[in-house]
């Protein structure tokens, strides 16, 4: 097939042994990046394997339209086994190295085993070595980028790397890309630390070519005025997903004690950024949208800061749910996270934890090495956040992730530690939005929204027609409603499976209000591989990816339906103010959304597991022989 | 192509005198430019085919950019394609 360099790159770091595999099977059974790695993951990490064994494979994946012209082509996609939730983690990052990658001739590229000494992997006029990482071990991510970046001086090197955090094996600890973009979920910097691989550096000089070039071009250029014409497109450009924020939007409040932030959201508005920081625009690979932005702080408690973007995960985690309604926070804590290479999510669930524990003297002075936890302390936050990547003090149970952390607390603190199988979540609107609360508890990668959650709960322009169009239910723009949402999350679970593994940004998508839909991407893909693909097939590899994760998580660790629970928080208090007062997670009414979603997966309603119904259907033979093995299949009938 | 290459320019002149410009505080990085320019070139993509380069900073977006000798302003086109895949309105032809 056309379009995919066909090659996977495996390194053993133990044995110092390079070497190349044919992709050429996995691309054809499961596209690329998230769905070959998910194949791959079940296929060689076996599930008794800890996460920090060097048996673990960091699986990086481009997909075929990865380094094309087709929108926001520059993403890399890392499965590996997560350290936080104990199954399977998906992570998704932008910036510029996935095209170098694929340029460089490697689809994907596989790690395992643990190097003796720190080290880094060179890929770069046509050859691939592990070199010495003593000069850069110690280093922040932004140090590491720029000692690289000045040993390959006037070279157009791509830089990945780990910080402080992945280095001590944080659990919170996450990978970067290009100083501001992340792979974040997982801890998945734990993993490249436990390696003793600091950093990946790759230059690529192989073109890569369409079947059918003209018609290929042309499909793109029709996506770019697709997405010129969107009201999602604008949005994106004025302030990323920052743009969003207003009085009426949702915010997590105090470790989600309310789900409503009023008038302060005003304060950390994309026009208060924009007209206090911002500096210019900046885009990842080949992207219209240009989501982020550079800013530079000139005065204040923080002059001198130079970074890029904060998206609305920032502005949640250390914005509203830590109650600071002070942008230059934010972004210092958005920046210090960056360069010590923390995943903001697992950060500020973990923070939040700590601050209400606090709060209700679970907590005190003796506990958080003299650190005062008061709702608003900027020094103490901005403190903790370099104890946990450095496992410092207190830090050092902090980076253990929310989850564990209360677990070695103890002293009821579990009941306000917001987590989902073991992963730290940082979102709004859980109380109010019913298919984002579904999609958030039901994703493969722990907890999170870039699963099933769709986006436009509440989005005014997504009309009953337009929803019963798309999605097959009138639904998708009402938010409090249950009716329909099981089948949206199973819609946009599969669509965002597939959207990974192509190597496009998801925010190219109807996602995002109004931009790309599943018929684009087949075109896209049928031109660019020569290969005809419609809407359907690429639904029904997208299902068989999600099941393939699904069955890790049960081996693994056996998740099951009671897992698929939020935490007690949102069942039993309902939002304080604001417009959706009085609004929460009814438990009779989740109930009988679970039994609508595993009904639709047809997945066994009881249990939660996958049937050996649902995997015949799906051809996955493999799946459902090791899945009855371990006695965790469900026969239809039983 | 290297930055110390010693065949690139600052601008391009065509026999009509028009030039290849570049609004910097206008460019994001996306370099959906280099991408067009090595269709034109090769029908295929890769940034090492390219005519133009760009160069950011990861800390500021400071942009850097060169052009090639081979850059020809995509001579069968009405407007070179780096300036049409310009989303951000950066590249820009002048008389």
């Amino acid at each position: 097939m056309k379009g995919y360099t066909g090659k996977i790159l495996r390194i053993d770091l133990s044995v110092n042994e390079i070497s190349t595999a044919s992709a050429t099977s996995y691309n054809e059974n499961f596209i690329g990046g998230r769905g070959v790695g998910a194949s791959i993951l079940f296929n060689h990490v076996s599930p008794e394997i800890p996460p920090l064994n060097p048996k673990n494979l960091l699986i990086f994946g481009t997909g075929p339209l990865t380094g094309t012209a087709a929108p926001s082509s520059g993403r890399l996609t890392l499965v590996t086994k997560n350290v936080v939730s104990g199954g399977m983690a998906y992570s998704n990052g932008g910036g510029y190295f996935a095209p170098e990658l694929k340029y460089a001739g490697y689809d994907h590229l596989i790690v395992s085993g643990k190097a003796n000494n720190p080290v880094y992997l060179l890929i770069n006029e046509g050859k691939v070595s592990i070199e010495d990482a003593t000069f850069i071990w110690g280093k922040d991510v932004w140090e590491t980028e720029d000692i690289i970046k000045n040993r390959f001086l006037g070279q157009d090197i791509q830089v990945l790397s780990i910080g402080p955090a992945g280095e001590n094996l944080s659990k919170t600890a996450c990978i970067m890309i290009n100083k501001a973009r992340a792979l974040g979920f997982g801890g998945c910097g734990a993993i490249m630390g436990s390696k003793n691989l600091k950093a990946i550096v790759v230059k690529g000089e192989q073109p890569v070519e369409a079947a059918d070039p003209d018609s290929f071009m042309k499909e793109c250029q029709n996506s770019f005025k697709k997405m010129e014409k969107s009201i999602g497109t604008t949005l994106l450009r004025q302030g990323g997903t920052i743009a969003k924020i207003n009085p009426k939007f949702p915010l997590p409040v105090r470790n989600y004690q309310d789900g409503n932030w009023g008038d302060e959201a005003l304060k950390v508005k994309e026009n208060v950024f924009k007209k206090l920081y911002e500096t210019k625009r900046s885009a990842c690979f080949n992207c219209p949208l240009s989501c982020s932005h550079f800013y530079s702080i000139k005065d204040g408690k923080y002059a001198g800061l130079e970074c890029e973007g904060v998206q609305i995960n920032g502005v949640r985690g250390f914005g509203s749910n830590l109650d600071v309604p002070d942008p230059a926070f934010i972004l210092a804590c958005n920046s210090l996270c960056n360069k010590l290479g923390l995943h903001i999510d697992e950060i500020s669930a973990t923070l939040c934890w700590a601050f209400e524990c606090f709060e209700k003297k679970i907590l005190t002075t003796k506990d958080t090495d003299e650190l005062e936890l008061n709702w608003g302390n900027q020094d103490a936050a901005l403190k903790l956040i370099e104890k946990i990547a450095y496992r410092d003090g207190f830090g050092d149970t902090l980076a253990e992730g929310v989850s564990l952390a209360a677990k070695i607390v103890g002293r009821n603190s579990q009941k306000y530690a917001m987590s989902i199988k073991g992963t730290g979540i940082n979102e709004g609107g859980i109380r109010i939005k019913r298919a984002w609360a579904l999609g958030i508890a039901t994703s493969t990668r722990g907890g999170g929204h870039l699963c099933g959650s769709p986006n436009s709960e509440g989005v005014k322009n997504i009309t009953p027609e337009v929803s019963q169009e798309r999605y097959g239910v009138s639904t998708a723009g009402n938010p409090v409603t249950y009716e329909g949402k099981a089948q949206l999350v199973v819609w946009f679970e599969k669509f965002k499976a597939v959207v990974d593994s192509l190597g496009v940004c998801y925010f190219t998508s109807y996602w995002q209000n109004n931009l790309l839909g599943p018929d684009d991407y087949a075109k896209l893909y049928s031109k660019f591989t020569g290969r005809k693909i419609n809407k359907e097939q690429l639904f029904k590899i997208g299902e068989k990816i999600l099941n393939i994760e699904k069955a890790y998580n049960t081996l693994s660790v056996g998740y099951n339906r009671e897992d698929d629970w939020p935490p007690e928080r949102f069942m039993n208090e309902p939002v304080k103010s604001g417009p959706f007062k009085g609004e929460y997670i009814d438990k009779n009414s989740w109930n009988k959304l679970l039994d609508e979603y595993y009904n639709l997966k047809g997945w066994d309603v009881k249990s939660g597991w996958q049937t050996d119904k649902c995997l015949e259907d799906l051809e996955l033979p493999e799946i459902k022989r090791q899945l009855e093995k371990a006695g965790r299949l469900i026969k239809k009938d039983e | 192509m290297n930055k110390k290459d010693s065949k690139i320019k600052k601008s391009y002149e065509r026999p009509e005198r028009e030039l290849l410009n570049m609004d910097l505080s206008k460019c994001t990085g996306c370099r959906s430019c280099e991408i067009a320019c090595s269709f034109h070139h090769h029908k295929n993509f890769s940034l090492a085919n390219s005519s133009i380069k760009i160069f950011r900073d990861n800390k500021n977006g400071e942009i850097e950019y060169f052009f090639k000798d081979t850059c020809d302003l995509c001579e069968n086109e009405k407007i070179p394609l780096c300036v049409t895949a310009c989303s951000a309105e950066a590249l820009y032809l002048k008389k």
